[in-house]
């Protein structure tokens, strides 16, 4: 792949790579570098990317790593640095990111991926790592509790 | 679910982020200039270590090339990092399995019987899991990329065995404790994979003893890989306990549903009304208690023929029982007092003693039809459950576990109007048992809807 190609890429799933780390991390800073590490380090691995079409699947799943990486650091250091960054969003967005915020994270992070991002339950199965059986546990159980909360 | 809803949740990408992103595609090369730096110093070192090792020269001249080989670094006052291409600037732990390698272990220590596959073997005395003497495994791994931080080390070696390089690492439980364990990374550069090898003991109090360190010295050097066909590693993830519903993380299920206290509990001899699903997600009622719940006495002489209803085709667990089949009555386990992170501390540790108690229920199902495989589509298991959490082991109550039921083994199915029992065993501990419940769990496949009852025992 080109530097050309891998930059196109990424800018084309950085959207994605906002509202993934924005839903693990709330903190529009940690977000910044958390994206940072993740391009890099997807730059030095790509020799571990075996087809393009999966770009954005595995690039998503670097950027979950280094957010995971980011949380633990976090919490060793007592840091408490939530920023929801709600002023500039609006009564709707407020309330819906309020009810995502509720879910277990597990399943939030799953709801993002599926409802937001649109991956399949095989692109989510790939990039988190677990059974498919689970994704679909997760979905079940996340649509009931944002139904109820957002009723 | 209106996916725009939830689409507008996190907005767009701030200004400030777009920024990252672009900065970080500029300076995509950068990274290469350190890596290109890196390597010039990787020439001299392998240079250096040629003149010390008298290693044939071709293997060094390819290693100073590729600047490939096994190289330790420390992190912290008890990290030791350990990578074969010095090169990684990657931050994560990395190791894939090998493929198409095997291991062949030309000598293990007497008594000592392996179990394991191709590519990873672990050896325990007289093949047994819950020995209180020392035990090792060994894994392969590709070498390309591997990368591994060991904690708590106390110590490092670098040396030799049949001309591949490795590093022995000695390491500490806790600052407090004399516990210790080894592990050993070998680099096999023909075959371009790393052998990793760990010694430790997870016996406690006055039954632990070290790993012998000459039997760990004669094993790493009576051990070899060999090509193989291509035997590749899959691995399942997620938890399924033993009778469990396949292909769901009922473990994972269950603390979703406690978490946000989607449950039932059920007061000792009531019953409660569940909803199953058969293949074709067709849903049925059946009802559920728990007719029979004792502990049973005699605890100094009680053994596997003691279960209630057991039956010659239960398979109990070694961990609880001795070689004559006795309850081991008490075990003791560490307790971490203060967390070390591995790197810069290693935490504080005691020991603490249990005491076991055994327990034997009747799980009665009564259904007005006939329902196939029952045991396929519910699950019972049994936990702690304290302050809103489920556990399996928790370091003052101790543990709870089910060790046993009738429905692992034999199809259980109900017809109408005549119930059908499921024998279960519980270890509990020490004052446990208050915490103790069974757990009933179901999953429509269709839906994905799951139900979880607790039952209360005490």
């Amino acid at each position: 792949m080109t530097k050309k190609k891998f930059t196109d890429l990424v800018l084309e799933s950085e959207k994605t790579l906002y509202r993934v780390s924005m839903s693990m991390l709330k903190n529009e800073s940690d977000c910044e570098d958390a994206v940072q590490t993740a391009i890099l380090t997807a730059y030095e691995k790509l020799f571990d990317l075996k087809r393009e079409e999966f770009f954005k699947t595995w690039l998503v799943r670097i950027l979950i790593n280094v957010c995971n990486k980011q949380l633990r650091f976090r919490s060793r250091h007592s840091e408490m640095t939530d920023d929801i960054g709600e002023t500039s969003l609006g009564s709707e967005q407020i309330e819906v990111r309020q009810a995502l915020d509720k879910l277990p994270p597990k399943i939030k992070q799953t709801v993002i991926l599926y409802y937001i991002e649109q991956f399949s339950v095989k692109e989510i199965k790939q990039i988190l790592k677990i059974p498919e059986g689970t994704v679909k546990s997760r979905l079940s159980k996340g649509r009931e509790l944002l139904r109820l909360e957002l009723s | 679910m209106k996916q725009n809803k939830l689409m507008i949740a996190y907005g767009e990408p701030t200004d400030g982020f777009h920024h990252s992103v672009m900065n970080a595609l500029y300076h995509l090369d950068d990274k290469r200039n350190v890596k290109y730096a890196k390597r010039r110093k990787c020439i001299r070192i392998a240079v250096a270590f040629a003149a010390v090792a008298a290693i044939g020269t071709t293997s060094v001249a390819a290693a100073a090339t590729n600047c490939f080989g096994l190289f330790s670094q420390t992190v912290g006052k008890y990290g030791v990092e350990v990578t074969v291409d010095n090169n990684s600037t990657s931050s994560e732990s990395y190791a894939e399995r090998a493929k198409g390698v095997k291991i062949v272990a030309e000598y293990a220590p007497k008594g000592y019987e392996a179990s394991g596959s191709y590519f990873s073997k672990s050896y325990r005395y007289d093949g047994e899991y819950y020995s209180d003497k020392w035990y090792y495994s060994m894994d392969v791994y590709e070498a390309k990329g591997y990368k591994q931080t060991e904690v708590n080390v106390i110590d490092t070696k670098e040396t030799e065995f049949n001309g591949n390089k490795t590093i022995i690492t000695t390491h500490k439980y806790s600052e407090n404790s004399d516990k210790i364990y080894y592990c050993a990374t070998e680099f096999f550069e023909d075959m371009g994979c790393v052998l990793q090898f760990r010694f430790a003991s997870d016996a406690e109090g006055d039954s632990y003893s070290a790993p012998d360190y000459d039997e760990v010295i004669k094993i790493i050097e009576g051990t070899h890989l060999e090509r193989t066909g291509d035997i590749s590693y899959n691995s399942e993830t997620g938890y399924t306990a033993k009778g469990a519903i396949a292909g769901y993380d009922t473990l994972e299920i269950l603390s979703d549903s406690i978490d946000n206290k989607d449950y039932i509990t059920v007061k000792p001899g009531e019953k409660t009304t569940v909803t199953v699903a058969d293949k074709d997600g067709k849903e049925k009622t059946i009802s559920v208690r728990i007719k029979f719940f004792k502990e049973l006495e005699d605890k100094d002489n009680l053994s596997r023929d003691d279960f209630h209803n057991a039956g010659s085709s239960i398979n109990l667990s070694d961990k609880y029982f001795d070689k004559d089949g006795k309850l081991i009555k008490t075990y003791t386990n560490t307790i971490t007092d203060e967390a070390g992170d591995g790197i810069d501390s290693l935490g504080k540790t005691h020991e603490k003693t249990y005491n076991r108690h055994f327990y034997t229920a009747d799980v009665e199902i009564t259904a007005n039809e006939t329902i196939e495989d029952l045991n396929n589509i519910l699950y019972l298991g049994a936990f702690g459950f304290k302050n809103g959490r489920l556990y399996m082991m928790d370091e003052n109550d101790g543990e709870v576990n089910m060790i046993y039921s009738t429905a692992y083994y034999n199809s259980v199915k109900t017809e109408k109007d005549k119930p059908v029992t499921i024998t279960v065993g519980l270890i509990c501990d020490n004052d446990s048992v208050e915490n103790a419940r069974i757990s009933l769990l179901t999953v429509n496949d269709k839906t994905k809807n799951s139900e979880v009852d607790l039952f209360e025992l005490n």
